[in-house]
């Protein structure tokens, strides 16, 4: 890593149910995931890049399943003067979810809970606690073995509205707190930084949650009833 | 996130490197930071920031003020063919004459910008570049994941035409987005690329590269792990 050293801290409180703070931790984060890093870099080029150049890029959305950016499903083959679309062979799995291009990358709010997830265990943007450590954060797909919003409720997610320029950088940063709202104890043992990412043919309310992060929480984090629980990202863009 | 790595070489004619520079990157700009965070909303609460591209020129966030970029989208574009579409502009990075007074506040590499474009007046002329080289040859295709992270390296060759020395003296990875501009009915009416700096950097001293000469400038972004 270059001399600043930039990176991502991760910050946990856990409060009890009168709001004291209980326990703090805070650990630079480990772990951009491959799918981050797939999803970027789908979204240098164009759909008509991707296509030309027979490129694709795939990745997992929080449920696992796998999505792929490919260009346009069709080509144009000219033979002589006659020019003709013609279907591209991308030996895609039968059913595969296609995107032409990269749109939205970070796309942080909760108005619209797109489809694949209304009934899933969490269903919008946020910063996405776990019940299980992940064997290998980068390659996960989310927190491992997310804990249900009827068991930990969700607060707001924030993120930074206008520039903040710290002595280490651009700061950006992302907080969610999340509230036992069970009768039992809840234990955290992963975290993880999810956003959605868009692209044609999609609209825009129809948006992929994917992790950007994914990380451990060691030791775990017990969560009494009552308790909450709030992490927060800070993410340093050099200056 | 992130931190970001340059690195200079100059070629004289032979192909003989007779300047090398690496360092740490200082600056991801105001601009980049302000197109980020608006990525983040939707098109009915995006806030509007102004943003310059690196020519100067104003456009906005969101949908209020005209030009606007609405939400941004691919804020990391990179695409040869999507910058060559209806601009002569190359992706990447580009050069200037002098420092920057500011790197994180500047709009793009400072003094005269020599090196961006296809064609004249720029005494730089893109080498590297091959429309079948995969990822046109000035980036890695897929993410490398190295000890440091995974690495993003985007890398240009300059190749000075002139017949002149020219001094490169700051530097800029340089991005684009789409913007649209209202007509006087209010109708949107186009659609023009913007290219702007993700980031700038002052070289710790001026390089000149003669006539003949290559310029090599490569950016590497980590993403730790």
């Amino acid at each position: 890593m270059p001399k600043s050293k930039v990176g991502v801290t991760l910050r946990i409180e856990v409060r009890d149910d009168k709001g004291s703070v209980v326990k703090v931790i805070e650990t630079p984060s480990r772990s951009f995931t491959q799918n981050f890093a797939n999803i970027l870099f789908a979204s240098m080029f164009s759909e008509y890049t991707l296509t030309n150049m027979n490129m694709m890029y795939n990745f997992y959305d929080v449920m696992g399943s796998p999505i792929f950016v490919a260009g346009l499903p069709t080509t144009v083959v000219c033979k002589g003067s006659t020019c003709y679309e013609t279907p591209r062979n991308l030996n895609t799995p039968p059913g595969a979810l296609l995107l032409y291009d990269i749109d939205y990358l970070f796309y942080s709010e909760p108005q619209y809970i797109a489809s694949p997830y209304q009934s899933y265990t969490i269903y919008m943007p946020g910063i996405w606690p776990g019940a299980s450590s992940c064997p290998s954060p980068i390659y996960a797909y989310g927190p491992c073995d997310p804990i249900s919003t009827g068991v930990l409720n969700p607060g707001l997610f924030s993120f930074t509205s206008s520039p903040v320029l710290t002595a280490s950088g651009w700061q950006m940063t992302y907080s969610q707190t999340w509230t036992n709202v069970s009768s039992s104890p809840v234990m955290v043992s992963s975290v993880a930084l999810v956003f959605g990412t868009s692209g044609d043919p999609f609209t825009p309310n129809s948006y992929f949650l994917y992790a950007a992060i994914v990380d451990n929480v060691t030791p775990a984090v017990v969560i009494d009833p009552g308790y909450s629980i709030t992490f927060t990202y800070t993410l340093l863009y050099a200056v | 996130m992130l931190a970001a790595k340059y690195r200079v070489e100059v070629r004289d004619r032979d192909g003989k490197l007779v300047a090398v520079i690496e360092d740490d990157s200082k600056s991801f700009t105001q601009n980049f930071i302000k197109l980020l965070i608006a990525s983040h909303y939707n098109q009915n609460d995006v806030p509007t920031f102004t943003v310059y591209s690196v020519a100067g020129s104003p456009f906005y966030t969101g949908n209020t003020r005209s030009p606007y970029v609405g939400v941004p989208l691919q804020i990391f574009f990179i695409d040869f063919f999507g910058f060559l579409f209806n601009t002569s502009f190359v992706p990447g990075v580009w050069l200037g004459t002098s420092p920057c007074a500011n790197p994180a506040l500047a709009n793009g590499p400072c003094g005269s910008v020599v090196a961006c474009c296809f064609g004249s007046p720029y005494p730089f002329s893109p080498y590297n570049f091959n429309l079948n080289a995969l990822c046109y040859g000035i980036t890695s295709c897929s993410p490398s994941l190295t000890e440091e992270g995974w690495t993003l390296t985007i890398t240009n060759q300059w190749l000075n035409v002139s017949q002149s020395p020219v001094p490169v003296a700051s530097i800029a990875l340089v991005s684009g987005v789409y913007i649209t501009s209202l007509a006087s009915t209010g109708e949107p009416v186009q659609n023009a690329f913007q290219p702007y700096a993700i980031i700038v950097d002052n070289l710790p001293s001026t390089v000149i590269v003669s006539p003949g000469w290559y310029i090599t400038v490569s950016y590497t972004l980590y993403f730790p792990v």
